[in-house]
């Protein structure tokens, strides 16, 4: 019994104790005076390690999983001909071959692709954070009666496969009035095919991020818009001054997601641009795929380095993606 | 299920059909129905949009533009070229696109069995047989090149296949030349190669299964289509026992699918598994960086494939065709660049640069292609050359015929049950495009 043992009862020391009283040692008594709680201490702090450790060795089995791909892409971006050509060449390259990513890099304009593909990106970034949060809080905080219809209808635009839309986009950029000695009923011309329009126009925003943001501006108070109402603030102002700051968290995450789509985009610049100075960086990296060849260092060579924006991009902004893909119940 | 190519690729031709129908007149302003014809005395100028899916990256932009194109254009001082560099890969989906938009370019590089899909939907004008000019070109490569009876497209460069086999390790074993008349002789030495190596001698099924049935259809006397192509031969006798054949050399482990590695990678001929392998002349330059010692002439030796018929021999054909769009508004220069394109002087050019064997058997020999043997070889047998497609429903029958193939040959159907789904797949497509 705890009380024969000089210990405090439980009920007695929860209901006397007062945080922060430098003068109540109740909860000291209770941790340390016994024995028993001694021992379940040490078996608790064990049991605690062992599991701790359990999850330590799996998140690093699955880290190592993860990491594993990037590192035999940039092992067999400096392997040498001769490792290449084995049937199981060893893991670490016996000799490693920098020249490759050189190499790589004289293949193809390489410096003009990878400065398309980043104004793309940046693009992307900007338009589809403007339109995306505009919509997104429209959606989720200005009551009006076709909201849930539209909604719906963004929601169903995403389950529609980019290759079935692919044809009907390309005929709205060819077909574009006024544009590319296009006349007023767009033809005669090109369109918007072969220039800027078409590869930054289509991009601007996605039911996703509108989709991903709404999810942001659900969860906040919509008190807060009731109160800058009342204190008279202008409804642009209320969304960009007062609820959207407290987005941040989906406003990166959308950044992120959507900079990674302009600069990995490869079909549709592919399908709207003839010329070479508006072709994008994973066009560049299918030079090194040739009908009954592919060469695997430059290739692996050329995408390392393509890879590399967007790993340095999530590293640094890690943190808050995976917040933000919480906090919209995504994940 | 259409998987994500086959969508685009209905999708494309279904705006192939509705832009071909709506702009049938093309823009060349002549007859759609006559086939177009240099003229020798046509004035040359403007801009020619051309799209390719060869000479990517910089060298070579550097060989077409910087030396094939430049020495047609230093003739014909008032005509430009702009290229569009495709990947392989999706070139279907850019012409797809590009048509459907009414906007093919002047002259387009497309794959070998293209020609009657394009053709079909008037994608191609007809071509007259003089813009072949001086160029001798197996003749069935240019019945594949044909539709209806008309030259739609011409052959440039090809990706053959030969056998080619280890001298060493044959020589090591007691055979001295692997050459048979016959393939039930090869078949046998197969076998006795098998009996001595322990291994699976041949690296052949790790390829694509459909251009292997396909080759071998040929080798067993039969094609795959009618002469109009609107008929599949694939029920008919010589295709049964091709996949047979096929089924058979998998079960006795002459030849295994399953040594299969990705494009590039070193195959089983090339690390020692096999001793003789179907390879495709394309391999050529990793083939030589990789292993240098296997391309030595004391250890490589080629030979082609035997038929069922002795001293008959075929040689697979994959490669690259160029056509005239019907849309193009510059008729006369597209016309003389495609005649110069498939000149000896512009297509022992691109076969140095792309490793490709040019489609002409008129470029002499000793002509220097780049070194590459297996080109070599090929060059001098393409009167042997065979190929597989035939029919305007190709680009949706071949995306088709590898999965059942490969059901086939690793025995979870029997051969009369795949060619039967083969025979249906192919009349299914073939009676979309009556």
């Amino acid at each position: 019994m705890a009380n024969e043992t000089n210990t405090p009862d439980i009920e007695d020391v929860t209901r006397t104790h007062v945080p922060g009283d430098p003068a109540d040692d109740s909860i000291q008594q209770v941790r340390s005076s016994t024995p028993d709680h001694a021992v379940k201490d040490v078996s608790q702090r064990r049991r605690r390690r062992i599991s701790r450790t359990i999850l330590w060795v799996i998140l690093a089995a699955i880290s190592a999983a993860m990491v594993l791909p990037f590192l035999w892409m940039f092992f067999t971006a400096v392997r040498s001909q001769d490792e290449l050509g084995q049937p199981n060449p060893p893991f670490f390259p016996r000799s490693w071959h920098f020249e490759n990513f050189g190499r790589a890099i004289d293949a193809a304009p390489f410096h003009i692709y990878a400065r398309n593909s980043f104004i793309i990106g940046i693009v992307n970034v900007f338009t589809t954070l403007l339109f995306g949060a505009s919509a997104g809080y429209a959606l989720a905080k200005l009551r009006f009666k076709a909201a849930p219809w539209i909604f719906g209808w963004f929601l169903a635009t995403m389950m529609i496969p980019f290759y079935a839309t692919v044809i009907p986009s390309f005929l709205l950029v060819r077909f574009m009035p006024l544009f590319g000695g296009n006349d007023i009923f767009g033809q005669g011309g090109q369109g918007w095919i072969d220039s800027w329009w078409a590869l930054l126009v289509p991009g601007m925003v996605g039911a996703f991020s509108i989709f991903l943001l709404r999810q942001f501006y659900v969860t906040t108070p919509t008190e807060l818009i009731e109160a800058a109402r009342i204190d008279g603030l202008s409804e642009p102002r209320i969304w960009l001054e007062i609820m959207t700051p407290l987005v941040k968290p989906g406003l990166l995450t959308v950044g992120l997601l959507s900079f990674e789509g302009g600069w990995n985009n490869f079909l549709w610049p592919l399908l709207v641009t003839r010329d070479e100075s508006l072709r994008v960086i994973q066009v560049g990296l299918s030079v090194f795929r040739q009908e009954s060849n592919t060469q695997w260092d430059l290739l692996m060579a050329g995408t390392t380095l393509s890879a590399l924006p967007m790993i340095v991009l999530f590293i640094i902004f890690q943190r808050y993606f995976v917040n933000g893909f919480v906090n919209s119940g995504i994940k | 299920m259409l998987n994500r190519r086959q969508l685009l690729t209905a999708a494309g031709l279904a705006g192939v059909g509705l832009a071909a129908a709506a702009c049938s007149s093309g823009g060349g302003g002549g007859d759609a129905d006559q086939p177009a014809a240099p003229k020798s005395d046509a004035v040359l100028k403007g801009t020619l949009n051309i799209i390719t899916p060869e000479f990517a990256g910089t060298d070579g932009k550097k060989a077409f533009e910087g030396d094939i194109l430049k020495k047609f254009t230093e003739k014909h001082p008032d005509v430009k070229f702009q290229v569009d560099y495709t990947p392989w890969d999706k070139l279907n989906e850019k012409l797809s696109t590009q048509i459907a938009g009414g906007q093919a370019s002047d002259l387009i590089m497309m794959g070998m069995g293209w020609t009657a899909p394009f053709a079909q939907k008037k994608v191609f004008a007809p071509l007259d047989e003089s813009v072949l000019g001086e160029a001798k070109i197996p003749e069935l490569l240019l019945e594949n090149a044909k539709w209806d009876g008309k030259l739609y497209a011409v052959p440039l460069l090809l990706e053959s296949r030969p056998f080619i086999y280890r001298k060493d390790l044959l020589a090591m074993h007691g055979v001295d030349n692997p050459e048979r008349d016959t393939i039930d002789d090869f078949t046998e030495l197969l076998r006795e190669l098998k009996g001595k190596t322990g291994g699976v001698p041949l690296d052949m099924l790790a390829s694509s299964l459909r251009q292997v049935w396909g080759q071998m259809t040929f080798a067993f006397g039969g094609t795959q289509f009618s002469e109009d192509g609107m008929e599949a031969h694939f029920n008919k006798e010589p295709a049964v026992k091709a996949l047979q054949w096929m089924v058979d050399i998998q079960k006795e482990k002459l030849s295994d699918f399953n040594l299969r590695v990705a494009a590039g990678q070193p195959g089983a001929y090339q690390t020692g598994k096999c001793v003789i392998g179907w390879q495709s002349s394309g391999v050529w330059p990793s083939l030589a960086q990789q292993s240098p010692e296997l391309v030595k002439d004391e250890n490589l030796g080629m030979m082609l494939c035997p038929s069922t018929e002795a001293g008959k021999k075929v040689l697979y054909q994959g490669g690259t065709l160029v056509g005239l769009s019907s849309r193009t508004k510059n008729e006369d220069a597209a016309l003389a660049a495609l005649q110069y394109l498939v000149s000896n002087e512009a297509l022992a050019a691109a076969s140095k640069f792309t490793g490709k064997v040019p489609a002409n058997s008129n470029i002499a020999k000793g002509t220097d292609l780049g070194g590459n043997k297996i080109l070599d070889y090929s060059q001098q047998n393409l009167e042997h050359s065979v190929t597989d497609g035939g029919t305007a429903a190709w680009m949706e029958i071949r995306g088709k015929m590898d999965p059942i193939l490969e059901g086939a040959v690793l025995g979870k159907k029997g051969v009369q049950e795949s060619i039967e789904e083969l025979q249906k797949m192919a009349e299914d497509s073939i009676g979309r495009i009556k």
